[in-house]
This record gives C-alpha cells, structure tokens and sequence, in this order.
C-alpha cells in the first residue's frame, strides 16, 4: 500500500482549494455551464441522469482499512448509504450534491485519495491485476510501477489535453487478470534470463464502439525505460491522434490506421530521439516509491492448516466458497480471499456503507490492512491466513458477502446502464439481476462452470460486452429496450472479441436466449471443457442455429 | 449550454433540467418556476409554445439556476396532465427502475 508524502498530501489540497472556488463561482454564476463542465470533470464529477455522479480514482485498485472506511462513510453522510464499484476499479457515488463535493473531497483527501484524472481527456485511474503483490505466478508485485506511473502522468503538462481519454493497465503474471489487451496502453512485467527484467509493451486495444485486441508493438522494454517509451508513445498520439471525431479519437483508432508496425516504427524513432536526454531519474523514483509501499509482515506458516480443513469438511457453505472464491497466494498458508458483490439478484459492484466497514475491518483483523477492488467488480482481501479464513467467511455471510459465485454465470459486469447512466440507451443491471436471480448457487450453475456474462447499456461497452463469453449489449429500438448477444469474447491472455450473433432479443428474450446458448453449450462440450474452450472448438454456428433456427 | 438531449420546439413537450444545487431532475411549470413533478410541467401544445419555454429555461441557466436544460417529449395522461413517453425521461421521472426505495414520490401516471 503506497502512503502519501507531503507533496502528495500538499497538491491534493491544493486542488480541492481550487475545485472549491470554481464551485463557489459556478453557483454565484459567475461560471458558465460549459466552463465550469471542464473542471467538474477534471475532478471526477459528472452529471447523470438523476444527479450528480462522483467517481473516486482508487489507483491500481488498492485501498487500506481506514480509506475504505471513508469510502462508508462519505456514501452515509453525503450519499444514500452506499457506493458503485466500478469496471476500472474506481467507486462511484450517485446522488452527492454539487455543494457537498469540495468538502467530500476534503474528506477524500485526509484519507489519502482522490478524484483527479477520473474525467476528461487524460490518462485516467492506472489498473492493475487486483491480485498483485500476492498472487502465486506474479513475477513481483507490480504496484510500484504503476505508482512511478501515476506519479508521473499525474498533471502532467504535456499529457492534460490529449485527443481522447488513455487508459493503461499493468501486471506482472503470465495470467492476464487486468485485460491489458483491451487498454490504450497494456503493459506485462517479465524477467528475461538474458536481457533482464522488463515489459511487454501492447498498444491500441479497447472496447466501444470499435474494439480491437491491442497488438504488441515491443517485446521487451527494459524497466529503466518505462517512462521514456511511455513519453513517446504518449506523443505520437498527442500529435496524429484524430481531434475532429470523437468517435475516432482513441490510440486504436490511430494503431489500426498506420498499422501496428509503422506506430512502432515511430514510436521506436521518438524513444530513439529522447532517451539520450534521460537520466535514472525513474529508477531512482521507483526505488522511493518502493519505501514508501507498506508490504505486509507475512508469518512462516505451514502449508496445511487443521482448522481450515475442518472447516471443509463440517461446513459445506464454506467448503462451496472455500472452492470458488479463494486463489493461491504466493505464501505458504494464505490465501486471496475474493469478494463477490454478486448477490443473487443484487445489482452487481454495490455495496452498503456497512458492508464496505465489514470489509474494511476483516482486512484490517485478518487481512493484513490490504483491500483490492476488481474489474470485475468485486473485492479482494489479498492476504488471508488458512486458519481464519472460516471465521472471514462467517462475517462475510452475516454482512451479505459470501455469494460462493466467482467466475461463475451469476458473477456477472453490468454498467450502471439507462438506470443512471445518461449514455446508455437501455438498462443493463435489471438484465444482470434477472440471469443472476436464475443461476446463483443452482446446481446449473455449478455444472456451467466458468463463464464470464457482461453486459453493457450502450455501445461505449463500460460492461466489457465485447469481451464476456457471453457479451449482451443494450440498444434503443425506436424506444423500445434491445439487446444484442456476442458470443467468444474473452479479456485474459487469449484476448478475443466476441461475435454477434445475429438480430437482437427484447428484455424477457435476451434470459431465454442465454438460456439456449447455455444449454446448446452443455450438449456440445466434451470431457474438461469450459464454455469457451467448447465455443473455440465449434465456433458460433450451432449456437446461431439454437438462437434463430436453421437459415 | 448543454442541450445533446433535447428536441427540436415543437408540440407535445416539457421542458427539464437538473437543478444546480443538488443535480436533482426538474420540470419548467408555467409560472416559471422548477418543479420534481412532470405532472406540474408547462405543456407545450406548439413549437411556438416550445421556443417561449426554451427560452424561459435557458434564462435559469444563465442565472446558474439549473444545467442541462432540453425539451422532451411528453403526453396527456387520463388527468389531462403531462408525462414524458421516452423511457429515458420516464426513468429520469421516477428513479432508478432497479432501485424503487430511491425514487422520488411521485406515481406512474
């Protein structure tokens, strides 16, 4: 967990003075709606269909205890008693007035948060694997990089006006937890037995209206570099990005129309150009950014523990979870613990003040003061001993936390659709709370296995819909709610986009229509196979044939 | 100002916004103030009606009264009072569809 300095904790009040006063000038009406539109969004502050949103960068999405007991507390005493979790890792809150916002920024910034970058055309919140730091098969813990990476980007001159919104998500495992192929800027830490430690560096990937898979666009770059290559690839957007459509705007739009080939090219040419004029600058930063992380005092424990094993055996609620919500931890004796704000039927990434104090106490008692939020929109305890995860459960289960459904049909990424959103052209999360109310804890469910169903109210794709297994994207039919179906997508290394099946489905037809896609799967599947293992092996025909009937 | 959402002047229309203040969605009435309530909004019969609205509305936002301001469209109910037929509009009328403990207390008309 990075801890503010003085000069964090100094620029943060800085710009909470500054917002304060445009607030106070927008309500004399000294500002102009459109002026003072620019710099709400600058401070994450938008305006929905219902109020005003604000979104809360949780950097990497790493929180401790006391950040997200602030978190609680401003969704009690500003909000209406709770907060969204969010597809980037952010906290949106729905309902605070324009006149709470300095001071819910105030409140923010003694806790060491922010809402900077969380708007507008910048290099937004940094994602990153939300197992990092813990998880088994991670090279190191990618954090800090991304830290040196938000320090930099943060404010910075040359990079506060660039032609759309930039996006970069970091990890450091072989296992792609932080989709970084759907990212302006993805970026995977590796050791090299020869040439050291250092990133893949992929370029131009997105979702919306055009989704592309990023491509690769170098191998390796040696980590000493990382800013260097960044500033370069940064500049080459700023200068050919396209500024006349915003629909075009995007570094994929820009990737895709020289090539991925000639962008290296010239990216190569600037890194070329300017790293004569760098110094260790960044590994000098990254080496202050690694002292002030606080990384957890971890015991020496066995790797058996007697209590969680009897646990298994005598609870089978807790074996169910035990199963499905825990992943290895790169320590002997602790798990990751994941969170699922998936209840059967609930609106998928919120939670209740209460139940955002719940989690902030177990992390605090059991978990080391780590908390992650995810993508996908759940949480994460990182580092939980074997002998208390029992007693995590039982809290977690009283506190309405422990759907035992990660990765299942019902762990479902849903925007906040036409019910908030004011993009959206249809609801997403009633469609999300119908398919969930369907399969949670059903012995179909369980016999499904793995399947990653997202659904997006509108074509910007919040709900990752092009990158589900199952992807449903919500669209306007001369007024009427439509739903399209994409099958095959996938957001982990083996990056896909799914493929639309063919006409949409209104809202009581996109359940039934999953439902033939589900059950055209189980009779397809052989031994082992998971959903998408099965779709890969027999392509979209057998399930457009279910859907619509033999053309 | 903003007015992405917003028809043309023309019959059969409200006029809404959201209040400065709290963001809260609102409705032009025809004495000229903000209401919660579609059913109190002024009912533009013509566009000539249409443009007088507009033109009151966006006199409140040059006052920073209210933002995003745009005229919708909207029908008679059976009590002969104004309710907005996009869906977009009527679950900007009601609130959350998905959370009903947070609407605002005003019935379907």
């Amino acid at each position: 967990m990075y801890v503010y300095d003085e000069y964090d904790h100094a620029m943060v009040t800085k710009r909470i003075a500054e917002f304060r006063a445009a607030v106070a000038r927008r309500l004399s009406g000294e500002l102009p709606e459109d002026a003072f539109k620019l710099i709400r969004q600058m401070n994450g502050v938008y305006l929905q269909l219902h109020a005003y949103m604000l979104r809360v960068a949780i950097p990497y999405g790493s929180l401790n205890p006391a950040q997200m007991r602030r978190l609680a507390e401003i969704a009690r005493r500003f909000d209406r008693g709770y907060g969204h979790f969010t597809t980037r890792q952010n906290i949106q809150y729905n309902w605070i007035a324009l006149r709470d916002m300095p001071d819910v920024l105030e409140a923010l910034a003694e806790a060491g948060m922010h809402a900077i970058q969380t708007s507008g055309n910048v290099i937004r919140n940094l994602t990153a694997d939300h197992y990092a730091g813990a998880a088994a098969d991670e090279v190191d813990d990618p954090r800090p990089y991304a830290e040196l990476i938000r320090q930099w980007s943060t404010l910075h001159p040359e990079f506060s006006f660039l032609p759309r919104k930039f996006k970069i998500a970091v990890t450091a495992a072989p296992h792609d937890r932080a989709a970084v192929r759907f990212h302006d800027i993805g970026l995977v830490l590796h050791d090299d037995p020869e040439r050291g430690r250092g990133f893949e560096v992929i370029v131009g990937g997105g979702q919306g209206r055009t989704p592309f898979v990023g491509p690769t666009i170098r191998a390796h770059l040696p980590e000493a570099h990382l800013l260097a290559y960044l500033e370069a690839i940064l500049r080459l957007y700023n200068e050919l990005g396209r500024r006349d459509n915003a629909y075009k705007a995007r570094i994929k739009i820009l990737v895709h129309a020289l090539g991925a080939e000639e962008f290296a090219r010239r990216v190569e040419a600037e890194f070329a150009r300017i790293l004569p004029a760098t110094d260790d600058l960044p590994m000098r930063e990254l080496a202050r950014i690694r002292d002030r992380f606080l990384t957890p005092d971890f015991a020496d424990l066995p790797a058996h523990d007697p209590a969680f094993e009897e646990a298994k055996r005598a609870d089978p609620a807790f074996a169910r979870w035990a199963a499905r919500n825990l992943a290895p931890h790169k320590r002997p004796g602790y798990r990751i613990v994941n969170i699922a704000l998936k209840p059967g039927g609930g609106i998928p990434g919120d939670a209740t003040a209460g139940q955002m104090e719940t989690v902030a106490d177990l992390a605090e008692r059991y978990g080391h003061g780590d908390i992650r939020v995810t993508h996908e929109q759940n949480l994460v305890l990182p580092h939980v001993r074997l002998g208390d995860l029992p007693t995590v459960h039982a809290v977690l289960a009283e506190a309405g936390l422990a759907s035992a459904n990660l990765g299942l049909a019902s762990d479902i990424i849903a925007c906040p659709g036409l019910d908030y959103c004011v993009l959206a052209n249809a609801r997403s999360i009633p469609i999300a709370q119908t398919l969930s109310q369907r399969f949670a804890g059903t012995e179909r469910e369980a016999a499904v296995g793995p399947l990653r169903i997202k659904i997006s109210g509108c074509i910007n794709a919040c709900g990752h819909h092009h990158a589900g297994h199952i992807g449903i994207l919500g669209v306007d039919r001369k007024g009427t709610e439509m739903y399209q179906l994409t099958l095959g997508g996938s957001a982990d290394e083996t990056a896909a986009i799914g493929e639309i099946t063919g006409r949409g489905f209104d809202e009581d037809g996109i359940v039934e229509a999953v439902e033939t896609v589900i059950d055209t799967y189980l009779g397809q599947r052989q031994e082992g196979e998971d959903f998408l293992a099965t779709y890969r092996r027999i392509g979209l025909a057998p399930f457009k044939e279910a859907l619509y009937g033999t053309p | 100002m903003s007015v992405v959402n917003s028809l043309r002047p023309g019959p059969d229309q409200i006029v809404t916004a959201n209040e400065i203040l709290s963001g809260r969605v609102v409705y032009l009435t025809a004495a000229g103030t903000w209401t919660d309530d579609p059913r109190e909004a002024a009912f533009a019969e013509s566009a000539e009606d249409a443009e007088v609205l507009l033109a009151q509305a966006e006199a409140a936002n040059a006052r920073s009264e209210v933002e995003l301001v745009a005229l919708i469209a909207a029908t008679r109910g059976a009590d002969g009072r104004p309710w907005p037929t996009r869906n977009r509009e009527i679950i900007r009328a009601l609130g959350p569809t998905v959370r009903p403990d947070l609407g605002r207390r005003i019935a379907r008309a």
